[in-house]
C-alpha cells in the first residue's frame, strides 16, 4: 500500500487572481459582509452591477473553505521489517583532502560521521528508522563533505605595452561542489518493536531538511563567496593584474582566493551544526515538536514496544 | 517526590530501564503522568533519540494522577540496542510544567520539579 492510500486532503480554493483579491479588498474596506448582509449585498450590486458582487461572493466562497489537511493511517502502515542491530559508535572528525601542487585542497572533504539529516536533492527512499538501528532518518554523505576540484591558477608575465603580471584560474578548475540528500523513514511498524505514525514519518523529513537547510547555510557563508572570487578570475580574459611578474599575479590571486580557509571553514560549520546532537538536532529537540516515543502499543492487532509519534 | 532509575533487565544487547516516582512524604501529591520524561537512553555519537513519554488522556480522561504517601508511579521501556552503545546512560526528569523535552533534561526555559541521578548501563 503506498503512503498516500490514507491520505485525504481537502483542498483549499483556487489561488486568488488579481481580481478576485481586489474584490476582497473592496469587500473589507466596505466594511460588508457578503455571505451575512444582504443590505450591502444589495448596496453593491446598485453601486457596482452584478458582475463585481458575483465576483465578491466567489472571492468569499474561496475564503470560506477550509484549508485543511486530514491525515489518516491507512490499515498495517508501509514499515518494513527489519532486525534491529547495534548503534554504531560515532565522533565527528573531517577528514581533509591532499593537497595539489599549489597548495590548494585538492578532492573530496570528509568525516567518519554520517549525519542525522540532509537534503539537497531530497529524499533517496525509505527505510528502518535508525533508532531501531535501521538506516532511516540519516543523512546520504558525511557531515561536512564537499567535493573540490582545486583551482589551477596560470600565470603569464607583462608583454608589449603591458605593465603588470597576469594570474587567472584555469576554466574548469576551482570548484566545490556540495550534495546532500537523505534518507526518510517509512511509516508503520519499522522493525518488530517499533511503530512510526505517519505524522512522525512527516517529522523525520522535516528534521532532515533541517540538516540540509544548515548545510545549505554553511555553503552561502563560505562556499558562494569563494566561487565568486573565484569566477572573478576564471579564464584568461578575466585575469588579475598585480605585480611585475606572473609569478607575483599568481601569488596575488592566491591569496585573493582563500581556497583552503574557505573549504575547511564550510567543513567545520557543517559539521558543528550537523554533527548528530549538534546545534541543528538540540534546536529541534528544544522546539517541543520533536517525536516522542509513547511506549508500548497494540496498533491493529499487533504488539509494539515503542509507539514513535509527534507530541 | 524521589525519581529514580534502575536498569532492570539487561539481554545481551537489549536493556530493560524503569523510572519509578516515589511519593516520599506524608501526603498525597498530584502530578501530570504526562510530564514524566523517561528513561531516555543516550550515549556517545548518540543521534535523534526520542524522549520517552506517554501519550496524552482522552477527552473526557485525565493525565492527573495522583500518588498516596509511600505509593508510586513508574514505566519501563526496553532499549534493544543499548547494551552494545558506548557509554549508555539512562535519563529521566519531572517537568514542573509542559515545555520542551530534551534526552537529559528540559528545554529553554522549562524546569525540572525534579531530575533522577542518570544511570549508565
Amino acid at each position: 500500500m503506498s503512503a498516500n492510500a490514507g491520505l485525504k486532503r481537502v483542498s483549499s480554493g483556487p489561488e486568488k487572481s488579481d481580481a478576485s483579491a481586489r474584490a476582497q479588498h473592496t469587500h473589507t474596506t466596505g466594511e460588508h459582509s457578503v455571505a451575512a448582509d444582504p443590505t450591502g449585498l444589495l448596496a453593491l450590486q446598485q453601486l457596482h452591477g452584478n458582475r463585481v458582487v458575483s465576483r465578491l461572493i466567489a472571492a468569499a466562497q474561496a475564503q470560506s473553505q477550509v484549508v485543511q489537511r486530514e491525515v489518516e493511517e491507512a490499515e498495517g502502515g508501509e514499515g518494513s521489517l527489519g532486525t534491529p542491530v547495534e548503534i554504531p559508535a560515532e565522533s565527528a572528525a573531517v577528514e581533509m583532502p591532499g593537497q595539489n601542487d599549489d597548495g590548494f585542497y585538492d578532492g573530496t572533504v570528509t568525516s567518519n560521521v554520517t549525519p542525522h539529516a540532509f537534503a539537497d536533492k531530497g529524499k533517496t527512499g525509505k527505510a528502518m528508522i535508525h533508532w531501531v538501528g535501521g538506516t532511516g532518518g540519516l543523512g546520504n554523505q558525511n557531515v561536512g563533505s564537499i567535493d573540490v576540484t582545486a583551482p589551477v591558477i596560470e600565470s603569464a608575465d607583462p608583454t608589449g605595452k603591458q605593465t603588470e603580471g597576469r594570474a587567472w584560474v584555469k576554466s574548469g578548475t576551482g570548484k566545490a561542489k556540495a550534495t546532500r540528500s537523505y534518507t526518510g523513514a517509512p511509516w508503520g511498524a519499522n522493525g518488530p518493536t517499533a511503530y512510526l505514525t505517519l505524522a512522525g514519518s512527516f517529522r523525520v523529513d522535516k528534521h532532515e531538511k533541517l540538516h540540509v537547510k544548515a548545510t545549505k547555510a554553511a555553503h552561502d557563508t563560505h562556499i558562494k563567496p569563494l566561487e565568486k572570487r573565484v569566477s572573478k578570475n576564471r579564464g584568461k580574459s578575466s585575469a588579475l593584474k598585480s605585480g611585475a611578474t606572473g609569478v607575483e599575479a599568481a601569488a596575488t590571486l592566491t591569496t585573493a582566493l582563500d581556497w583552503n580557509a574557505a573549504i575547511a571553514a564550510f567543513a567545520n560549520e557543517d559539521t558543528t551544526e550537523n554533527t548528530p546532537m549538534g546545534n541543528v538536532d538540540n534546536a529541534d529537540l528544544a522546539s517541543g515538536t520533536y517525536i516522542q516515543d509513547k511506549g508500548a502499543k497494540k496498533v491493529r492487532g499487533t504488539d509494539y514496544a515503542h509507539y514513535y509519534d509527534t507530541p | 517526590m524521589r525519581l529514580t532509575i534502575e536498569v532492570i533487565a539487561k539481554d545481551g544487547p537489549s536493556v530493560t530501564a524503569r523510572v519509578m516516582l516515589l511519593n516520599d512524604s506524608f501526603e498525597p501529591v498530584t502530578f501530570d503522568r504526562t510530564l514524566l520524561v523517561g528513561p531516555n537512553l543516550q550515549f556517545k555519537g548518540a543521534g535523534m533519540i526520542p524522549v520517552s513519554t506517554e501519550s496524552r488522556a482522552g477527552k473526557g480522561e485525565t493525565s492527573k494522577v495522583t500518588l498516596n504517601p509511600w505509593c508510586f508511579y513508574g514505566r519501563d521501556r526496553t532499549f534493544e540496542a543499548a547494551g552494545t552503545a558506548p557509554e549508555a546512560t539512562f535519563h529521566a526528569y519531572l517537568l514542573s510544567e509542559p515545555g520542551p523535552m530534551l534526552p537529559k533534561g528540559p528545554g529553554g526555559d522549562a524546569e525540572a520539579s525534579i531530575l533522577a541521578e542518570p544511570v549508565r548501563v
